[in-house]
């Protein structure tokens, strides 16, 4: 297995107006699945990924540029941000938990993630997404599945203050140049 | 446009979700046994309640997870959400009247009919 992907856009990176737009280079995911009244699911994804899963609807658990985030109440996405752990914890989760009762499925290519930066960025989101950013997105560390146009998009929110806003977006590689043409014509 | 309360992620915009049609209707246990017009009942008959229905939805662009909905067709106003699973909430009672108050079922649109 090895874990490399040429990134959709050719130009990765793009500022306008105050406003970066990034495709971040190869980030490894799991799509894990489980069920969170199995305790040995529970204690055993917990020690291989080194924290506890998060449980809470619409939030994310870190550990050193891993994500855990939330998916919906029996389905997590480990997103691998510059952690260069993906093998060795994709490898260990299929050891430790049990095949019967868990699911883990290398996504790694399923997805690109997308990274805005600047200090309108809530503004130039809220063009395109029905989404209520400032409260489903209130803290950082949130997480949001929703669509963007017509698009569907994960979408967490990475900043703590306003003055510094920082979000990704995890989209279908397909749809990757549409969103990022619409972003910047947003940016006008 | 509805906001729909998902149990799980919260207030959402319509768009996000999917409706399921009718819910509880439970799958009948020995279909052999059925005749043809049984079955297509199971299969296709609603009520198309005008007033209070029990609906299921999905919540598909978000959690994905399924759950019930109980809305007046008539206003579309939300009465009540909760878990596949769960029984549905004592409504009946106090049941929404049609704005025109016709009957719930199989009154078609008296405004419109009488025009
Ligand atoms: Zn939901």
């Amino acid at each position: 297995m090895t874990l490399s992907r040429n990134t959709v856009l050719e130009n990765i990176k793009i500022e306008k107006n105050g406003i970066t737009i990034e495709e971040l280079p190869f980030v490894g995911k799991i799509n894990l699945r489980g069920n969170t009244k199995d305790r040995d699911f529970l204690s055993n994804a917990g020690s291989v990924l080194d924290v506890l899963i998060p449980t809470e609807p619409n939030t994310i658990i870190t550990n050193t540029d891993l994500q855990i985030i939330w998916l919906s109440p029996n389905e997590w996405l480990l997103s691998f941000l510059k952690n260069e752990n993906f093998i060795k914890t994709f490898n260990e989760l299929n050891t430790r938990l049990n095949p019967e009762k868990t699911s883990i499925t290398d996504i790694s290519e399923n997805k690109t993630i997308i990274r805005i930066e600047g200090n309108k960025t809530t503004e130039l989101l809220r063009k395109f997404m029905i989404l209520n950013i400032d409260e489903t997105l209130k803290d950082n560390l949130k997480v949001a599945q929703t669509i963007f146009v017509k698009i569907p998009i994960l979408i967490t929110r990475n900043h703590l203050n306003q003055e510094k806003q920082s979000f990704d977006i995890y989209v279908n590689r397909s749809h990757t140049t549409y969103l990022r043409d619409l972003l910047l014509d947003g940016c006008n | 446009m509805l906001l729909i309360n998902c149990p799980y992620c919260g207030e959402r915009e319509q768009e996000e979700f999917t409706c399921g049609g009718e819910a509880h209707i439970e799958r009948p246990k020995n279909p052999p046994d059925l005749s043809d017009d049984q079955w297509a009942d199971y299969l296709f008959l609603r009520q198309n309640t005008k007033g209070l229905q029990y609906e299921r939805w999905n919540h598909s662009f978000g959690c994905r997870q399924w759950f019930n909905v109980a809305r007046n067709t008539a206003t579309d106003e939300i009465l009540a959400i909760y878990k596949i699973g769960e029984k549905p909430p004592p409504l009946e009672s106090n049941e929404p009247l049609t704005p025109s108050g016709e009957p719930h079922i199989g009154s078609g649109n008296f405004s419109t009919s009488k025009k």
